[in-house]
């Protein structure tokens, strides 16, 4: 089978999924049951084999000696109104094909690890359905080949995320967490939705591309054109055209923000991990928080030619990185730490993107992809042998009783931190790279990041892991979704809990490792170990993302407005610069044995602290108790959102409600008040009165009305 | 078949009410209903043969049917079907079917009830099929008294305040809408014949000649768009003319509720696309801001006012105020897109609305009570119900896929496109890009809090804990099944094949449409 085959058969992949999801939420209570995990594992398991064929086809297309590889497949007509059309259709090109492969193969991976994590759990179906319907989701955000299709899928995942957060739904901090996710994420939508709409009115298009690579009718070809011929072609004002293009990505970049978890809208994803534990690994950190970097990788031409809004997302991801990574070094919850982890990590790739590194960005997503899932699921293991406790400070030791997942988890660490030879270390070295050469304050703020990065994964691992073995007692009232330490809300959250608990707690504390959980580990470990060759020291990965035409367009466009980009960095070989490699080699070498050391450093403290000298490590945060309680309390951005927003929103609310009531009620009762008295001799005749009374009145109206028209 | 070609719509709209005939003769409870069923049910199988007889490239009037009623004023009994009805008429036969489904357990008085709800469905789809003004009032103004009094005998304790409050409001919109009628007659009035129109389709060239040759002020056609404005936006309802409509929700049975969110309200936006906007279009883009303005603030302000209820009914019904606001915002817009989606959101909202109501009077059937604060875990004691409700919740909130994202981001959409050069607001001067731009974006902040309000209920009514007293609840029925699943399979379709159901239909009438505006 060739390229042109796979993007003909393209639909099978989003498609399979959903027919999984549909069978096991439609039979999965009845008939299947504790089967419920086969219609998403054949469903999945397809659609992963047909996404890793495809990219294997697209990678042999390219070396057929294709520049630009990109194809559309038409599936249906969706909405067609007006001026307005949208198909249901895919577009398929390398950036398409590297993120089906990681959405299908990581998604494939956590299934399997969920037939074993959530055996015996209730609603078992359900939660196989919902992850049916996000693989769907999801590949339709990163396949499908206009915005409409982007925005359907971008809900789509916002809705199942929506739905796995909140599985534990008798839980109230389950159910506040998914609200919450939906909400903040419903916010950047809004913002992403108008971009989308300025889109159309720009381009009088929503298709990414026309019905080949190079018919220029499509939005990301349509934006490298000089403004006057845009003008001409969408029909609108010239002087229009450049206000539009200069709102437009800020618009889509508060999307990417909510969905991505970025500052200010990341404060959703740390409560996400209320959900089950293959859930945070699958959606909060491999697939779905993604979705922002891959869109403004596609979009990279609506990008290019605006300094503004570029500097603005290397901005944001570069505080996010760091901010993020300051409040998970004083996180006590595994899960937490990872969550916070994941907006640090989430924030390098956007500094990537933002300065225009989109393959850098689109390495650092896949290794992640790999690493984080594994860390997640690793934790989910410690978590299900602990009888759903998750605090650190309650645990140690615990190498002896967890062995395989102590060595996936170190494995896993190690690729965090960005130890040298790890795939964490390349992908975010590249990013790191990108900076030093174009923005050197943004490179130093990450390599900071960098070594707070791998001291807080190794806090955590010294002392889950290393040290005097303690095992928790099992915590009162709990299940795999517990997470935090507040006792009361435990207690409070009711008897189903209990029961939850007994199906995993019945055996006591055991050696909790089994196959189906451990092998999907075995595979992420080996991702995260090797991943990192993918990109180097051969720059396979970039030259194949460089095929892509968002990619080749993004450098036309940021030449042309002058804006310095790294041709490497978006996949692209430079003549010039290929002479110029000798010097840059050494700096690039520099810079790698810098970021080692710095990765180094931060394990070296943990390991002070945290395994040799626990005093110490405690000691510490007491000496700093003031800047230790602002980031326990993460800043109280939550508190400040509350106060601000929510609560202000929520009055105006009551406040229209009394208008209502009271001014516009009022009003009418007026106005009804003076037919009353006229109906009022009425009533005294007929029995009733109330509708006669207003018959009559209205009556005498027409007949006044008549009278004063014809007279 | 050529006679029921050419009777087809007489046949539709006065089936049901000799239905409503047979059911008052009905021997007994079961004879009545099921002769109610019935007849919603022919018509409904009646209303499908549409779809073969509808030439869908037409775009004008067709199907049109023509006889004398009362020649000494031009009065006629004109009935015809295009873009703009059809998908109401279908939505209407549809929702009716499954709101008699929905009635099936009333007690009191059963035959009366029916019959008086046959007799609305005949007012109903006799609004959308006249052509004819006069006719048009006539229907619009029947549907009036059998809900005044299907809210005021089979509603809840505070029925008679409701049903006052509701057939105030409208008289106070059919007095205006009246004086638009009488006016418009004698201001076409033919110097040859000496008798003025009341024909739909004739009436904006009729009045757009007024206005050149100087017989019709401009004043005049203001005062008569504001006025027919004001009896549609009361209907709709629209932010400040909507109060009558949670009380009358609140205190309606299930299915008239149904009926009242899905069809009723619906008169009111079709009124806005059938009378006030192709008769007085030189008004409508002149106080364009006006209604722009008032679409907004009822989807702010009713999404808003949801957020403070604590009755799950009153809940949906501010919603429907927040919802309808699109519908009045895309007409305001005047442009094709808006246009379209105008019209697609109404039979979104009339599919989600009809499923929310239905959803809330099944919570009600077994608690008894509707505060939201009192429940909770409904989604452990009833799980189909909770995905059937659902699918209805996020249809209502604009999830892609589902019906009510594509009505939104048509009307969004039109209304950014009215900010563009060539636009019929910005080409006649009447508004600027600048002006255009506050209402789109502001209008796209309530699909954010749509979202708050349609999560924080089923937080509240489906998550959480189960409780105790509802543990006995049983399951949705096979009748109450029978109602919700078709319902859901809409609002899916609806979101999937938008064009293929709305659209291939309603795009060239509105095509015929916009001719008229320029």
């Amino acid at each position: 089978m060739g390229f042109e085959d796979f993007v003909d058969y393209s639909f099978l992949i989003p498609l399979l999924p959903l027919i999984g999801a549909v069978i096991s939420g439609f039979f999965g209570a009845k008939w299947l049951k504790e089967r419920s995990h086969w219609p998403i594992w054949i469903g999945v398991g397809v659609s992963a084999f047909l996404s890793i064929g495809l990219l294997l086809a697209t990678i042999d297309y390219t070396h057929a000696g294709h520049e630009v590889v990109g194809q559309g497949s038409h599936w249906f007509d969706w909405i067609s109104a007006g001026r307005f059309h949208a198909e249901a259709g895919a577009w398929i090109d390398p950036l398409t094909a590297v993120m089906l492969a990681v959405v299908c193969g990581i998604g494939l991976l956590i299934c399997i690890f969920a037939a074993g994590y959530m055996k015996g759990e209730e609603g078992y179906f359900r939660f196989f359905a919902y992850l049916g319907l996000f693989i769907f989701s999801m590949t339709c955000l990163v396949m499908g080949s206009n915005f409409i299709m982007l925005y359907l899928g971008w809900e789509g995942v916002g809705l199942c995320s929506y739905l796995l957060i909140g599985y534990y739904y008798e839980k109230p901090s389950a159910r506040d967490a998914a609200k919450k996710a939906f909400l903040v994420n419903r916010i950047g939508d809004f913002g992403f939705g108008i971009g989308i709409l300025l889109i159309f009115l720009t381009f009088g298009t929503v298709s990414y591309f026309g019905a080949g690579a190079g018919t220029h009718t499509g939005v990301i070809e349509l934006a490298t054109m000089p403004l006057d011929q845009l003008a001409k072609i969408a029909g609108v004002r010239s002087d229009w055209v450049p206000t539009a293009l200069q709102w437009i990505p800020f618009c889509l970049m508060l999307g990417a923000f909510g969905k991505s978890a970025q500052f200010p809208l990341y404060v959703w994803l740390p409560d996400a991990m209320e959900g089950p534990t293959p859930v945070s690994a699958l959606i909060h950190a491999a697939t779905m928080v993604t979705a922002g970097v891959y869109m403004i990788a596609r979009c990279g031409t609506l990008f290019a030619g605006n300094l503004a809004a570029l500097e603005t997302v290397a901005v944001v991801g570069t505080f996010t990185a760091l901010f993020a990574a300051t409040i998970a070094l004083r996180q006590f919850d595994l899960k937490k730490v990872f969550a916070y982890s994941t907006i640090s990590q989430l924030g390098f790739m956007f500094a990537g993107v933002g300065l225009l590194g989109s393959v850098p960005a689109v390495f650092h997503l896949v290794t992640h992809a790999f690493f984080k899932a594994l860390l997640f699921l690793a934790s989910g293991v410690v978590m299900h042998a602990m009888l759903g406790e998750l605090d650190m400070r309650k645990m140690s030791g615990l190498k002896r009783v967890l062995p395989n997942t102590r060595i996936l988890m170190l494995i896993g660490c190690l690729a965090l931190s960005g130890f040298p030879f790890f795939s964490g270390f390349f992908s975010k070295d590249e990013i790191i790279g990108v900076a030093w050469e174009h923005h050197r304050k943004i490179a130093i703020v990450l390599l900071f990041t960098a070594f707070l990065t791998a001291y807080y994964t190794f806090r955590l691992y010294f002392r889950v892991f290393e040290g005097p073995e303690v095992i928790p007692p099992a915590p009162a009232g709990s299940s795999h979704g517990v997470v935090g330490g507040d006792v009361d809300e435990h207690l409070a959250s009711g008897s189903h809990q209990a029961a939850t608990a007994d199906d995993h707690g019945g055996h006591g504390h055991h050696n909790h490792e089994p196959l189906v959980m451990i092998l999907p580990l075995i595979v992420l470990a080996i991702g995260a170990l090797g991943a990192g060759f993918f990109n180097f020291p051969a720059e396979h990965l970039g030259r194949f993302l460089g095929h892509s035409p968002s990619l080749i367009q993004t450098r036309h466009v940021a030449e042309r407005n002058g804006i310095v980009a790294d041709a490497a960095a978006l996949g692209q070989v430079d003549e010039a610069e290929l002479r110029a490699t000798e010097g840059e080699h050494t700096s690039h070498t520099t810079l790698m044995v810098m970021s080692g050391l710095i990765s180094l450093a931060g394990i070296g403290l943990a390991y002070q602290l945290h395994l040799k000298d626990r005093a110490a490590g405690e000691a510490l945060p007491r000496r700093f108790g003031v800047l230790a309680n602002v980031l326990e309390h993460k800043y109280w951005v939550d508190e400040i959102y509350d106060a601000v927003i929510v609560r202000p929103l929520f009055r105006l609310g009551q406040f229209f409600y009394a208008i209502d009531r009271i001014v516009i009620d009022g009003l009418v009762w007026l106005v009804g008040f003076v037919p009353q008295l006229s109906g009022f001799t009425l009533k005294l005749t007929t029995q009733r009165g109330y509708l006669q009374g207003y018959a009559g009145a209205m009556v005498f109206g027409i007949v006044v009305i008549l009278v004063v028209v014809f007279w | 078949m050529q006679f029921l070609q050419n009777n087809l719509l007489t046949l539709l709209i006065f089936l049901p009410t000799g239905g409503a005939v047979l059911t008052l003769l009905a021997k007994n409870r079961d004879a009545a209903r099921w002769t109610a069923l019935a007849t919603t049910l022919v018509t409904l199988a009646l209303s499908l043969v549409l779809l073969i007889t509808f030439k869908t490239n037409f775009g004008a009037v067709q199907m049109v049917q023509e006889g004398d009623w009362i020649p000494a004023f031009n009065i006629k009994y004109k009935v015809g079907i295009d873009g703009l009805s059809l998908p109401l008429v279908l939505l209407s036969t549809f929702i009716c079917a499954l709101a008699a489904i929905a009635s099936w357990n009333i007690e009191k008085m059963t035959r009366g009830y029916f019959a008086l709800f046959l007799f609305l469905e005949t007012g109903i789809l006799g609004t959308f099929l006249a052509i004819d003004f006069f006719l048009f009032y006539v229907f619009f103004e029947v549907t009036l008294l059998p809900m005044y009094f299907l809210i005021g005998i089979w509603g809840g304790p505070r029925k008679e305040y409701a049903a006052i409050k509701f057939f105030l409001y409208t008289l106070v919109g059919s007095i205006a809408l009246l004086i638009v009628l009488i006016g418009t007659h004698l201001y076409t009035k033919d110097a040859a014949t000496g008798l003025g129109s009341f024909d739909l389709v004739k009436l904006p060239l009729l009045i757009k000649a007024a206005i050149a040759n100087g017989s019709m002020s401009m004043d005049v056609v203001r005062w008569f768009f504001v006025l027919a404005m004001i009896c549609f936006l009361i209907k709709v309802p629209a932010v400040p003319f909507h109060t009558w409509l949670p009380d009358a929700h609140v205190e309606a049975p299930t299915a008239m509720s149904m009926i009242l969110a899905a069809l009723l309200l619906k008169m009111g936006g079709y009124g806005i696309f059938r009378v006030a906007y192709p008769l007085f279009s030189d008004a409508g883009r002149e106080l364009w801001m006006i209604v722009a303005f008032v679409g907004v603030l009822s989807i702010l302000y009713g999404a808003l006012c949801a957020m403070a209820q604590t009755d799950f009914k009153r809940l949906v019904a501010y919603s429907s105020v927040s919802h309808m606001g699109f519908v009045v915002l895309g007409a305001a817009m005047m442009t094709k897109t808006a246009a379209n989606g105008a019209l697609f959101m109404m039979i979104a909202h009339g599919i989600t609305s009809a499923m929310l109501f239905f959803i809330v009077g099944v919570a009600y059937d077994r608690a008894h009570h509707r505060e939201i604060s009192r429940f909770g875990g409904l989604a452990t004691t009833m799980p189909v119900y909770f995905g059937l409700s659902a699918i209805g919740i996020f249809a209502n909130l604009g999830l892609p896929g589902l019906c009510g994202f594509i009505g939104e981001i048509m009307v969004l959409l039109g209304s950014f496109e009215a900010a563009k050069p060539g636009s019929i607001l910005i080409q006649s001067g009447a508004a600027s890009t600048r002006q255009i731009y506050p209402f789109a974006v502001s209008a796209c902040l309530g699909v954010v809090l749509t979202a708050a309000y349609m999560l924080w209920t089923i937080q509240r009514v489906y998550f959480g804990p189960e409780r105790a007293e509802y543990r006995g609840f049983k399951e949705v029925d096979s009748r109450e099944q029978v109602v919700l699943w078709p319902l859901a399979v809409m609002a899916l379709l609806l979101g999937i094949l938008p064009t293929l159901f709305v659209f291939s239909y309603t795009d060239s009438t509105v095509e015929t449409l916009f001719k008229l505006f320029r």
